[in-house]
């Protein structure tokens, strides 16, 4: 659980990744990526769920993300919200 | 060729999921679009060379769809699809790669295209490993980066012959449609965009009756091409160009010249000699006449003692107090003939106009035949092009493309 700052970034995460040469060339035998996935939580806003978000090895990834602020009465089906994020064609 | 000078949209509307899916439209930054579709289409930890390749190509073929109104002109509500099949992909919502935006902020506004033609290069890619095409390999790629081959070398590796545009003009996406419909009677630019359109449509379907001049009247030979246009594709037969008839043209014009295909056939903004032709005299008529009243009519929208004059190939009186004019300006011997040096003159100021405002629609004043409306790019100094002649084969590579 991390909290955003000011500016409502947090601080880049380390996590472990495949090696480099896994996404060189083609079909090496394994995915080149780690997937991550990451919940947004604010009370009073859209729950977000972001999807298999991908990790490369020495790159940063960034993920933006909108939080909309739930009307008094918010029904059910407008409460949370899903991307996912399918690999690559490669 | 709604609009001349192909521009960068500020946003782009892209459908998830196939043309005529029940799908929704998001619109984003046209920045955004182009590290969206780079992080969904390839690894972010290829060399730069083969990112900045396959970003190149990415932002030309998007260009491609929004110049040439692929969707918009089939009454669709969106630029580009995120389907794979049709576009190129883009996950809504989805993270960026961090060098992927740096690269994309420095060069979203570059495009791709062929020397000497004007239209972004529908630029076509696959991995290059499952699916195979004629374009880009995405694979093959960062396989050419990593044996040191920069950017424009993978690019000409697989596009052949191709330029760099760079600092493309940023505006809105407007609609090419003028806003009222054209009908007998109306004249301008906009009625050259028609004639010109239904001309070269008319080389695929011989029964639209060939326009002899594309002078911007809309007269009774505009009408009746119109006309046949409607019939052969099942639109009210009216004679009026609506916005219906507007956008079958824009979408039969774009197919008959490929030109959202990697191999088209190219929109040129003319490919017309300029060169010296004999010395031209009142009672001259003809190609080179009209040529050279073009001119006159461009230059007379800067230098206020040229009067405006009608293009119609004929040297008359009016012609020749323009030429008169166009020397007295000029400095030259004022006899009314096109010499070497008068030629050259009229020729270096029209080509100066071309190069230097005409490039910038925002700069641009109303030109007095454009009948500009608002946001709507001319097509001042994109001459018409040339008659049709008897006999003449489809495609030929060495006839105006307009």
């Amino acid at each position: 659980m991390r909290a955003t700052d000011r500016s409502g970034l947090i601080a880049p995460i380390e996590i472990p990744v495949p090696e480099l040469s896994a996404s060189q060339a083609p079909d090496p035998g394994e995915i080149p990526f780690t997937t991550v996935t990451l919940y947004a939580r604010l009370s009073g806003y859209e729950q977000i769920t972001v999807e298999r978000l991908q990790v490369f090895a020495g790159i940063t990834t960034d993920q933006n993300l909108e939080m909309i602020p739930l009307s008094e009465f918010p029904g059910s089906y407008n409460k949370s919200e899903t991307f996912d994020t399918p690999p690559q064609n490669l | 060729m709604p609009t001349v000078i192909p521009y960068v949209p500020q946003r782009i509307t892209v459908h998830l999921g196939v043309p005529s899916s029940y799908a929704a439209n998001v619109t984003v930054s046209f920045s955004d679009y182009v590290k969206n579709v780079a992080s969904s289409e390839i690894y972010p930890t290829w060399e730069e060379s083969a990112l900045r390749a396959n970003i190149l190509a990415i932002i030309s073929y998007a260009l491609n769809r929004v110049y040439t109104e692929f969707y918009r002109s089939r009454g669709y509500d969106f630029e580009i699809t995120n389907s794979t099949a049709y576009d190129q992909a883009f996950v809504n919502g989805r993270s960026f790669f961090e060098n992927i935006t740096r690269i994309v902020d420095e060069i979203f506004n570059s495009y791709l295209r062929r020397p000497g033609f004007v239209e972004p290069l529908a630029a076509k890619f696959c991995n290059g490993t499952t699916v195979t095409c004629e374009g880009l390999s995405q694979w093959g790629s960062q396989n050419l980066a990593l044996q040191g081959y920069n950017s424009t070398q993978i690019l000409r590796n697989y596009y052949g012959n191709v330029e760099i545009v760079s600092n493309a003009p940023i505006r809105n996406i407007t609609a090419s449609y003028p806003g009222t419909p054209l009908r007998l009677g109306s004249s301008g630019a906009n009625v050259v965009v028609i004639q010109v359109e239904l001309n070269r449509i008319s080389q695929n379907y011989p029964a639209i009756p060939k326009l002899a001049a594309t002078d911007g009247i809309f007269g009774s030979r505009t009408e009746a091409s119109v006309r046949a246009f409607q019939q052969i594709f099942s639109l009210s037969v009216d004679g009026i160009v609506g916005p219906a008839t507007w956008y079958a043209l824009v979408r039969l014009y774009t197919a008959v010249t490929a030109l959202s295909e990697l191999r088209s056939e190219g929109q040129r903004y003319y490919s017309i000699s300029w060169e010296y032709p004999d010395p031209l005299q009142e009672g001259d008529s003809g190609e080179k006449i009209r040529h050279l009243q073009y001119m006159l009519s461009v230059l007379s929208a800067y230098i206020p003692s040229i009067t405006p004059i009608q293009i119609d190939g004929i040297f008359g009186p009016a012609t020749k107090d323009a030429v008169i004019a166009a020397q007295r300006w000029f400095g030259l011997p004022e006899t009314g003939e096109v010499d070497d040096p008068t030629w050259e003159e009229i020729y270096d100021q029209f080509a100066g106009i071309e190069n230097t405002s005409l490039r910038d629609p925002e700069d641009f004043p109303t030109a007095r035949s454009s009948r500009a409306q608002g946001t709507q790019s001319t097509t001042l100094t994109q001459f018409p092009g040339a008659d049709l002649q008897l006999g003449q084969q489809d495609p030929i590579r060495q006839e105006v493309i307009r």
